[in-house]
């Protein structure tokens, strides 16, 4: 599918952009802090219905306004798809005790939609940004919400039931803390574990199933941008121990990690088994690439991993998703970005790519091919 | 600073009490009150307040609210007594009465199991269920409980409860709304009806 055209309204550091793209390779050059990841975090968050790398969300409205609108026109294999988002934040009903005025909207063409889940997979992007080093240096937290980011993209019903699985989990570490402070409660805690053990089991079966479909792809990609014979595997980790597989009886396992875990959990109050308590990383040759590897070999991997999810999305959803490669070409060698080029031309994969650099002599002749110029939340 | 009077700040304060009422349209409200309405009907508003907390109380038999005791549907012979249709409030039922499709009597728990909100099994009206099951008529249990989190577990509790007691046991389905177009059903009710089908 193709992001065709993007209008932004007080987004950021952009005040009014409206512009085309180019369906196959879209360079956004500039110096820093001119709104180059802007622009892609804007792509993004019509894909997955929120900032990727923001907490909350008036953060994204330019300085000095009151709201900002993020509108897409997109291209798929049915036909022409309108996205918009709308975000408005009233300051001056905000002081007020009972009445919060911070409304989101977000629509398909034209009609209002009530849930995020109704709005993922009209437009799937692939990101990769700095931070998402992160799925191989960073913490359980951060490795699992990319995970799930990209799992929801192209299954909405994962995405409701991840929402689920927070509710139940609220609701059942209140009854632990309730239990502990022995305010009663007892008699209600079987029922919550098996409303949380059902829940888990299928975000945990969803996740095993998406990893065992990256690993080849991800082995395929890494060869042919680094020619290795390493091989790569994701290993999934239940309760941050046990390595699990797709095929393991989940129901026993989670069973006994109920049982086994009880009475810590009726001492401490919270709620000690479960997919938020998961963990999965990627190995070479059976070691965990983290300690293993150096920066340069995380980046090519986590790139691997990526272009390796283009594959996946499009087996789950039948089209290729966006790629949004954010600062990521100055950091590859010449022949890595040409691999890079030949990976994305041979698909016709719609790609954003930012950069500091002029490497559009590179590139020219050898592709559809837009280049821009961006200067203080303007493209050129 | 400048105030209103006494009796006028005391109403203001009253209605801004109320649920999804803030301070302006509270304002609004006593101002429409106190200019707008005329002294029978403010009269026939506070009697309708005092009123309804006077004379409404709960149903002995099924936890309904009610100005009769037994409430109108426990005293109806024309009922089905060997059914119990089991709802979270009086909201529920009235919805359910609306269809005219369902003959039997209703048990109203007057919430859900919610921690958060502080209350569990104990602070529903199971017990008063369970009372109807001893007697021995009740053939079928219809759960009819929210499609919510809290309302799923409430009904998964029930039914924990009851199937050893050899009742039928019965959840409604929760599905896609006649006469709506599938395109524009929302996923989270397309995934409840897909999971819930049955066969034709
Ligand atoms: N809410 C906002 N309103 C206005 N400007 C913003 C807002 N948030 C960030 N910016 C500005 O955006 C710029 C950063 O843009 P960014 O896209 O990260 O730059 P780069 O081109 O280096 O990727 C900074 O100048 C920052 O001050
Ligand atoms: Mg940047
Ligand atoms: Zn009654």
């Amino acid at each position: 599918m193709y992001l065709e055209k993007l209008t932004l309204t007080n987004y950021r550091n952009y005040e009014s952009l409206n512009s085309d793209f180019s369906f196959q390779v879209n360079l956004l050059r500039g110096f820093n802090a001119q709104g180059k990841t802007n622009l892609l975090e804007a792509i993004y968050y019509l894909a997955i219905g929120k900032a990727y790398r923001s907490i909350r969300e008036d953060q994204l409205i330019k300085w000095g306004h009151h709201h900002f609108s993020i509108k897409g026109q997109v291209k798929n294999k049915i036909g022409q798809t309108n996205l918009e988002v709308f975000f408005h934040n009233q300051q001056q009903v905000k002081q007020l005790r009972r009445v919060k005025r911070v409304q989101k909207e977000i629509k398909v063409n034209g009609l209002k939609v009530g849930r995020t889940a109704d709005f993922l997979s009209n437009l799937t992007a692939v990101l990769f940004a700095p931070e998402n080093l992160s799925i191989i240096q960073g913490s359980p937290t951060e490795r699992r919400k990319l995970l799930d980011y990209d799992i929801s993209q192209v299954n909405p019903s994962y995405f409701l039931q991840l929402q689920q699985y927070q509710q139940i989990l609220k609701q059942r570490n209140h009854l632990l803390r309730k239990i502990v402070q022995g305010r009663g409660g007892l008699n209600e805690l079987e029922i919550w574990n098996l409303q949380l053990k059902n829940v888990s089991e299928s975000i945990i079966r969803k996740r095993l199933q998406v990893l065992e479909k990256l690993t080849p792809l991800t082995r395929l990609m890494q060869r042919k941008l680094t020619g290795g014979r390493e091989s790569l595997e994701f290993k999934y980790y239940f309760n941050r121990k046990k390595e699990i597989k797709n095929g393991d009886d989940l129901s026993d396992l989670l069973d006994r990690e109920i049982k086994r875990v009880r009475t810590e959990e009726l001492n401490r109050g919270i709620t000690l088994w479960g997919p938020h308590r998961d963990d999965f990383l990627l190995t070479v040759n059976g070691i965990n690439l983290k300690i293993y590897g150096s920066q340069g070999q995380h980046r090519t991997a986590v790139l691997a991993i990526k272009l390796a999810e283009l594959e996946f999305f499009k087996s789950e959803s039948g089209e290729y998703p966006l790629l949004l490669l954010d600062d990521v070409l100055s950091e590859l060698d010449q022949e890595r970005r040409e691999h890079l080029l030949q990976i994305i031309q041979s698909k016709a994969i719609q790609c954003f790519i930012t950069t500091t650099e002029d490497v559009s002599s590179f590139w020219h002749s050898k592709s559809n091919f837009a280049s821009f110029y961006v200067e203080n939340g303007v493209l050129k | 600073m400048y105030q209103y009077a006494e009796a006028l700040t005391r109403l203001i304060e009253q209605f801004a009490c109320l649920p999804g009422i803030g301070p302006k349209t509270a304002q609004r409200l006593a101002f429409y009150v106190l200019n707008n309405m005329g002294q029978q009907q403010v009269e026939a508003f506070a009697h309708a307040l005092l009123q309804v907390k006077k004379s409404i109380t709960t149903c002995p038999v099924c936890c309904n609210l009610t100005d009769l005791t037994p409430c109108r549907i426990c005293q109806d012979e024309q009922r089905d007594v060997t059914q119990i249709c089991v709802v979270e409030d009086a909201q529920a039922v009235i919805a359910i009465e609306k269809t005219r499709e369902y003959k039997g009597l209703y048990h109203v728990l007057q919430g859900c199991i919610s921690p958060l909100e502080g209350k569990g099994p104990d602070d529903l009206r199971i017990k008063e269920l369970l009372v109807r099951l001893q007697e021995g008529r009740i053939k079928e249990i219809v759960l009819a409980t929210n499609p919510d989190v809290e309302g799923e577990t409430t009904a998964l509790y029930l039914s924990k409860l009851i199937k050893p007691l050899g009742v039928m046991l019965t959840r409604i389905a929760h599905g896609v709304p006649v006469g709506g177009d599938l395109e524009y059903t929302d996923i989270a009710t397309l995934t409840r009806a897909i999971s819930g089908r049955r066969e034709v």
